[in-house]
């Protein structure tokens, strides 16, 4: 369904990821098997005024495939477009065009949030009006302005996530694609961020969330693909897929839909 | 694409110039350590030599002839104590002389100027190598045999000249420059190679390595930047710091010349170096390239490393490959031109030319080009991992 009604600006089509292991990850893993098929044939859409999520558990494939369309790692089969730029071909047109926030993702702990800030500008190509622009924005918005001469090393780790947030969106991206948005934030800072994400869709963003928390993806997700072993089980509206499973709340109709896709994997 | 290496350049070196400690430590720490070292070392190599020149030496003396002490005291005077003992000594002298109390013992035959007639009588002189003074009192004790072998033979043939075949006139046709050069070059070329490959091993493994560990890399990797801008945004700032460190260095060991200046061969007056704006111009640009070898060397090492730890595993050898090949110059000739050809090593030999005034563009040149070869060679397999996924891992 397509709540916004705009074009589509992410389409994933059947990509498949497959990492070498380690003998350390193989022994981990408890596999004699060199290689991980990480990401197996996904596809879904997202569109402007969107929040797409992909809900599911832990090296379910939802980083590897948040990491296939932000260009930092390719995917081995199938195609990402965005806003109709090649995540392959055109990886630059694409970075261009959408962020990445991650918790990951760190910001270097010599520079001042201010330093850094018109930095990353300046990589986006950005002249130094602009960024002021945008650094008053996003500065009142996560409220950096207090700490905006502070050197990061100094910062908590609070207010270092959220100078991570606004230096990834200081280009002003059409799609904001977020890690698990919520993981090691407090309660209020997490809020925060979920009230952001509400606020980018309804100015027309395309969102793109990967969570392992039902409630997070009940309250924040327009559409949600269900994503198990690497495969996209499921997706729809939180309705719809509570209407297939004919479960009360997400969290049953994931269960449900897990135990169809064991059985389905085990019929195969 | 100029803009995006030039931004990153500048903030790389901005990481550096505003963390005062690092800054101190890359820039300022070096060339005060230096000096301060070098001239302590020069000091206490002089005071060695003056300590010697200084002490007199107790010389030992069984069955002496009085013509020893005549030609002792005419040359010495009073800065040889001689001392004449019984044979029954010897033993305790020699174990002095092992222990540094005495410094040397001289044995004549008996009879020794009666013997000198028709015989071949010996002198044996007791010395001990690894005591200074007992070294010098030995040389002062040879000086005097000598005098009194020459006084015995003008006695015997009845002049000097009958005792001489001919006289070695020996005339050092070398510039004054030429030598001061010559001493300068024996160490100097090999430290400016270490002082550039620790300065840019100190910054290098945290430029990269360091970003990969504490996860910042990935940032700017998610930019619209192409990663190979990334890379050498970041050689070329690691090369600003690596030269700007090594000047330093170089400042610190000429404040220290004059009080180093024995360490470095000594028997030239540092006045004579004088070196023209070329020759320090050519060394730059022969110290430039060497820079940006090592830096790509370094960057490349550091972007295969996961962290800092594993980069200086991995660097080390590499400073190990290049100590040694700048310590082959101070022993090893240049074998014509292909010498010149070999990376690195033909910008020390350059660096060596240049100091003792040997320099030739030609040779020049062809350090030049075949270490910028070596060093496109380095930033292509450096920009190549920064596009490998494998390597380049973001989390």
């Amino acid at each position: 369904m397509n709540i916004a009604g705009g074009s589509i600006l992410i389409e994933v089509n059947n990509i498949s990821k497959t990492f070498k292991l380690s003998k350390k990850q193989m022994a981990l893993d408890g596999t004699k098997n060199k290689f991980k098929l990480a990401v197996d044939n996904v596809s879904f859409k997202a569109v402007p005024g969107e929040i797409y999520g992909l809900l599911g558990p832990n090296g379910a494939g939802k980083t590897t495939t948040l990491r296939c369309i932000s260009t930092l790692i390719k995917q081995d089969k199938g195609s990402i477009t965005v806003d109709g730029s090649d995540s392959v071909r055109n990886s630059r047109d694409v970075r261009r065009k959408l962020c990445l926030l991650t918790n990951e993702l760190k910001v270097d702990p010599n520079f001042t949030a201010d330093y850094l800030f018109s930095f990353f500008g300046r990589l986006h190509g950005m002249d130094d009006n602009v960024i002021n622009n945008r650094r008053e924005i996003l500065f009142n918005e996560f409220g950096i302005k207090e700490f905006a001469d502070v050197k990061t090393s100094d910062m908590s780790s609070g207010m270092k996530q959220k100078l991570s947030i606004a230096i990834s969106l200081v280009h002003d991206p059409q799609v904001v694609i977020f890690d698990e948005p919520t993981n090691g934030l407090d309660i209020i800072t997490a809020r925060a961020v979920m009230d952001y994400l509400k606020k980018l869709r309804d100015n027309g963003k395309t969102v793109v969330i990967s969570t392992h928390i039902m409630t997070v993806a009940e309250k924040l997700c327009d559409k949600i693909g269900l994503i198990i072993e690497g495969r996209i089980a499921a997706e729809g509206t939180l309705d719809s897929l509570l209407e297939e499973t004919k479960a009360s709340d997400l969290d049953d109709a994931f269960f449900e839909i897990y135990k169809r896709s064991r059985e389905k994997k085990h019929e195969e | 694409m100029r803009n995006n290496i030039f931004t990153i350049l500048k903030k790389e070196l901005k990481r550096v110039f505003l963390d005062k400690k690092l800054a101190f430590a890359v820039f300022i720490m070096p060339g005060l350590t230096i000096a301060l070292i070098y001239s302590f070392m020069g000091g206490m190599i002089d005071k060695i030599g003056d300590d010697a020149r200084e002490h007199i030496p107790v010389v030992h003396t069984i069955n002496m002839p009085m013509e020893f002490r005549d030609t002792a005291s005419a040359i010495y005077g009073t800065g040889m104590v001689i001392i004449e003992n019984d044979v029954t000594e010897k033993e305790i002298i020699i174990q002095n002389i092992a222990e540094g109390k005495a410094d040397v013992l001289v044995i004549f035959e008996g009879n020794f100027i009666d013997k000198v007639k028709d015989e071949l009588p010996a002198v044996a002189r007791y010395t001990n190598s690894i005591k200074d003074f007992s070294v010098s009192g030995g040389y002062m004790v040879d000086s005097v045999l000598e005098t009194m072998r020459k006084s015995i033979l003008t006695e015997r043939l009845g002049s000097i000249k009958a005792a001489e075949v001919f006289v070695i006139n020996r005339e050092d046709v070398a510039k004054a420059e030429e030598k001061a050069g010559k001493a300068i070059s024996m160490l100097l070329p090999m430290l400016l190679t270490v002082f550039l490959f620790a300065g840019a091993m100190q910054v290098g493994m945290d430029i990269i390595a360091g970003e990969k560990e504490r996860g910042t890399i990935a940032t700017m990797l998610l930019t619209p930047v192409k990663r190979g801008h990334i890379a050498i945004g970041k050689m070329l700032s690691l090369a600003i710091v690596s030269l700007a460190s090594c000047l330093s260095s170089l400042a610190g060991v000429i404040i220290s010349l004059p009080f180093s200046k024995t360490m470095f061969g000594g028997g030239f007056n540092i006045a004579d170096l004088s070196y023209g704006v070329s020759d320090f111009l050519f060394m730059v640009i022969q110290m430039a390239a060497m820079a940006l070898s090592f830096v790509s060397i370094i960057c490349l090492l550091s972007a295969l490393a996961r962290n800092i730890k594993e980069a200086g595993g991995y660097i080390m050898p590499a400073y190990m490959v290049i100590m040694i090949a700048s310590m082959s110059t101070m022993f090893m000739k240049p074998e014509g031109l292909w010498s010149y050809m070999i990376p690195i090593y033909g910008n020390i030999l350059n660096i060596k030319d240049i100091l003792t005034f040997g320099y030739t563009h030609r040779t020049g040149i062809i350090g030049l080009v075949s270490t910028m070869i070596f060093a496109a060679v380095m930033v292509w397999m450096m920009v190549r991992t920064f596009y490998n996924e494998r390597i380049m891992k973001t989390s």
